[in-house]
């Protein structure tokens, strides 16, 4: 059932938090029912604010919480709730992270080398130091750097831009298949950004590293990616390949997510005034769907019932707008 | 006219660890003028010293902050007045009335303990004359309507509100009073990009219909697009390029200003895009003569021994470079 490239599969993803006391507790679905597939080698993005569970799904795939529902499969292994220790250590091999802030990815008082030797020792790279010593300085070759440069260093000795290089640098020691970037460019200056995404084009091209990118930055996200699935209040709302979900918007929401990014071009700038809602609460909770308070088209059925998938034109939209009009309807 | 000006503004951060004095010079040598009813943007990379520079504006100086020399001017009725001649309390009426600050993250400035009407009150109550209960109720109400805030916000804790809500009751709450000045400091940084057109557009109305000045500071040239009128490219504690918004986009001179704006990315341009080289210079230790020498692609032996001044190249589009300079036969 799978293709034969295809790296990582993840189906019916639902992650439930509950907030409040015993007496008032209210259930927050943060990720619900979330699929997709990565294939190998590609840049896949997950877009969406905050709030909208895109950092939940990075998460849940890293293993750092458990879902609610929902099956996860690397190489057609399944991952979750797995016994299978083998391909459990190989997922942690292949699979590895990269996170938002590199400030708090290294402690301050540690030197930067260390954490690139433990990865070494961590995932038995080698046990010989000459070859460790090589296989880090081939890491960190890859991001433009030197272990010369990095060797004895506190992080407060780099910037930003390079402390996020280390911290790719680190991600590649295990040779991985995937990278998971959570918001990697958003804490480094403007005129370094593009180092960095450019540095996940070439891991790509060169490595066929495949990458899950996760921003709200559209722009970055058109640059760098292949397919784009836009995230809403848990829910892909739309996902499709990039040039068609950007530049042809189909939900409404992506259309005002689009709409609303402030354009480095002082000729388009945003015309009308928009709507916010009060609360987030206040949108998770809602039945039918979750956009159908801010949305410009809504009809009586969008506060009703849930939209299903549609397929449009290579795109699926979670919209009653197009349930007519569509191919095929699934779910 | 000319509300605002600072005059070869210095300001460091003095440090003293262990027994060892550096300073961080974070705004060196600055003069700038505002002019009235305008919006004025200022650009630059985090660290660059954008921050000090309007918290030197604002008066806000705090150790380890100094101001070691320069002055800054704020026209009051016609008259310029040099804020560092005021005395505590002079400087205290002026805030909030004259000028008042959105602070960077003010996601967190609102007291999450009180009700958003009493910290209404609370401003109102420090910083004008009101005397009447159900003025200050009317007036309160009157404003939130004209800022599109729902009434029901007065009577809700900051931690029920969104983000977005949160950041426009800051903007709310610094408007109320009708300053002259608004200095806003990454107002719309920590939200995401539909709240962060709400937020601008709010400021954008407010400064329409107050007639205010606004002093807009971000990183985010995509904000600096939507509102600045005016912006000025920071780089190292120094202004090194200020023009008008469409000239900075369309016509940038300064290296660092170019490698900006051309990284830039675009929905529908995947065109290959080059970020500067190298890294942010130190405040503490900046490089001699032209701060951004080490990092530029036009760099020539004297850039590294003569400090470029900032001159007015054409109309309104000033550089401090010195591929311009020679040109100007300095």
């Amino acid at each position: 059932m799978k293709e034969n490239n295809e790296l990582l599969r993840i189906e019916g993803l639902t992650k439930v938090f509950s907030l409040g006391s015993v007496f008032s507790r209210i259930r927050i679905v943060a990720v619900n029912n979330v699929s997709f597939g990565i294939n190998s080698p590609e840049i896949f993005t997950l877009a969406g604010e905050s709030g909208s569970g895109k950092t939940t799904v990075a998460r849940i795939i890293l293993g750092f919480i458990e879902p609610t529902r929902g099956s996860i499969f690397y190489r057609g292994n399944k991952i979750t709730n797995l016994k299978d220790i083998e391909a459990r250590s190989l997922f942690r091999k292949e699979v590895q992270a990269i996170f938002q802030n590199p400030f708090e990815t290294f402690n301050p008082l540690r030197k930067v080398n260390e954490y690139l030797y433990e990865t070494c020792w961590n995932f038995n790279v080698s046990r010989n130091r000459n070859e460790i010593d090589g296989i880090i300085d081939e890491a960190l070759k890859a991001v433009g750097l030197s272990l010369e440069e990095v060797r004895d260093k506190y992080p407060g000795e780099f910037s930003g831009g390079q402390l996020q290089r280390i911290s790719v640098a680190r991600a590649l020691i295990t040779k991985p298949q995937l990278l998971i970037a959570d918001e990697p460019v958003s804490m480094v200056d403007a005129s370094l950004r593009m180092s960095i995404i450019n540095l996940f084009k070439e891991l790509k091209e060169k490595n066929n590293v495949s990458v899950i990118y996760i921003t709200h930055d559209l722009a970055t996200a058109y640059y760098v990616s292949e397919r784009i699935a836009i995230m809403f209040r848990g829910e892909i709302v739309e996902t499709g390949p990039v040039e068609k979900v950007l530049m042809e918007p189909k939900h409404p929401y992506t259309m005002l997510l689009k709409e609303s990014i402030p354009e480095p071009d002082p000729k388009m700038k945003w015309q009308e005034s928009i709507r916010l809602t009060a609360s987030e609460e206040e949108e998770y909770l809602r039945k039918g769907c979750k956009f159908a308070g801010r949305c410009p088209y809504v009809m009586d059925i969008c506060r009703k019932e849930a939209p299903g998938d549609t397929v449009v034109d290579g795109v699926v939209v979670k919209c009653y707008l197009y349930a007519s009009k569509s191919e095929k309807t699934i779910a | 006219m000319t509300i605002l000006k600072t005059e070869n503004l210095k300001s460091f951060y003095i440090l003293d660890i262990l027994g060892i004095k550096q300073s961080v010079m974070a705004v060196n040598d600055i003069s700038i003028e505002i002019k009235e009813n305008e919006i004025y943007g200022i650009a630059g990379e985090s660290g660059c010293g954008k921050t000090t520079l309007i918290k030197t504006i604002y008066g806000m100086i705090e150790p380890p902050l100094n101001v070691m020399d320069g002055r800054v001017l704020y026209s009051i009725d016609g008259k310029l007045v040099d804020i560092f001649s005021l005395d505590e309390e002079e400087l205290r009426r002026l805030r909030w009335e004259y000028v008042s600050y959105i602070p960077q993250g003010s996601m967190s400035v609102l007291n999450p303990v009180t009700k958003i009407s009493d910290s209404f009150w609370d401003f109102i109550k420090a910083h004008s004359n009101y005397k009447d209960k159900l003025e200050i109720e009317d007036s309160i109400k009157e404003h939130l309507n004209a800022v599109g805030l729902p009434l029901e916000v007065l009577n809700a804790y900051p931690h029920q509100l969104s983000g977005g809500m949160r950041q426009r009751v800051t903007i709310a709450l610094a408007t109320i009073l009708k300053p002259k000045i608004i200095i806003a400091d990454e107002p719309s940084t920590a939200l995401d990009v539909v709240a962060q057109r709400a937020v601008i557009q709010l400021l954008k109305n407010i400064q329409q219909t107050q007639k205010n000045t606004i002093i807009i500071v971000t990183h985010d040239m995509g904000v600096h697009a939507n509102i600045s009128d005016r912006i000025a490219m920071m780089y190292a504690g120094k202004i090194i390029e200020e023009a008008k918004t469409e000239e900075i986009f369309e016509n940038p001179l300064h290296p660092y200003t170019k490698y900006l704006i051309r990284s830039l990315p675009k929905i529908g341009d995947k065109s290959y895009k080059v970020s500067a080289p190298g890294s942010p210079p130190s405040l503490i230790n900046p490089p001699t003569g032209c701060k951004f020498h080490p990092r530029c692609d036009s760099f020539k032996p004297e850039c590294k021994k003569i400090e470029p001044q900032l001159i007015e190249i054409s109309k309104d589009h000033k550089v401090a470079c010195l591929l311009y300079s020679k040109e100007m036969g300095q």
